[in-house]
């Protein structure tokens, strides 16, 4: 099986792409908001999984 | 370059991941030395400038994630960075095939390669399928990306003297076809 769609341009930024950079500050900013969202769903699930063993302990309690 | 350099170099990398584990903040060094290396790398098989944007960002929040795992083992950093895009790349495109282009220009420059001004692009493409991705890989880094044959050994795990005859090997077979090509056409 080919592992590779070759094709062929003069340099590798024909379309003048070169020396783009990304900001780090916008790096930064990205990785952080994402780092938050991931500790956030991550108590979230934290919370409903208690829950959900509350919920069964009180329901067994219960019967 | 030579070796005291590229000790110096590695030093400076040990600091700044050591930082890095400490400060996110401070992976921007990092950060800056390696992101055009590997926004090309990406480019190179993508050619696509939102694709190679998503995936380098992917590989640097990759690796800034998992910093503090990353044990210094006396090489570049950028090797890491190497594995993780080509992570990004194969979940990216799992069992489709992998665009790459070849760089005219910079192939040109070499003379080994017997390849002339203007080859006829089936023919270059053709020569191209039969290397290994390793093989693919060697020339890359040599001619494309212009990097040296102790940086080339570390990125591919092989002593320096595996990697020289090996690209002597390969530039002998790929002239070798090149000529054949040519005397068919």
């Amino acid at each position: 099986m080919r592992r590779y769609r070759f094709s062929i341009r003069r340099n590798l930024f024909e379309q003048g792409i070169s020396g783009r950079h990304k900001d780090f500050n916008e790096f930064h900013k990205m990785y952080a908001s994402r780092k938050r969202w991931e500790t956030s769903s991550r108590i979230i699930l934290v919370l409903i999984g208690s829950l959900i063993i509350l919920g069964i302990i009180l329901y067994s309690v219960y019967l | 370059m030579p070796a005291e350099n590229d000790d110096n170099e590695l030093e400076k990398e040990f600091l700044w991941i050591e930082m890095a584990k400490k400060d996110p903040k401070s992976f921007e060094p990092l950060y800056n030395k390696y992101y055009e290396q590997i926004f090309r790398f990406l480019y190179r098989r993508t050619e696509d400038v939102t694709l190679t944007s998503e995936l380098c960002s992917q590989t640097f929040y990759n690796a800034l994630s998992g910093i503090k795992r990353f044990k210094f083992q006396n090489k570049p950093f950028g090797a890491w960075l190497y594995t993780i895009a080509t992570n990004e790349l194969r979940k990216h495109f799992r069992n489709k095939p992998i665009h790459f282009i070849i760089e005219l220009d910079k192939i040109r420059q070499v003379p080994d390669l017997g390849i002339k001004v203007d080859p006829r692009e089936d023919l270059l493409i053709k020569l191209f399928e039969t290397l290994s991705p390793e093989e693919l890989r060697l020339i890359e880094l040599r001619f494309f990306e212009d990097k040296g044959f102790k940086e080339i050994s570390i990125l591919l795990k092989e002593k320096e003297g595996t990697i020289k005859m090996r690209l002597y090997r390969l530039l002998e077979r790929i002239k070798t076809l090149m000529e054949e090509a040519y005397e068919k056409v």
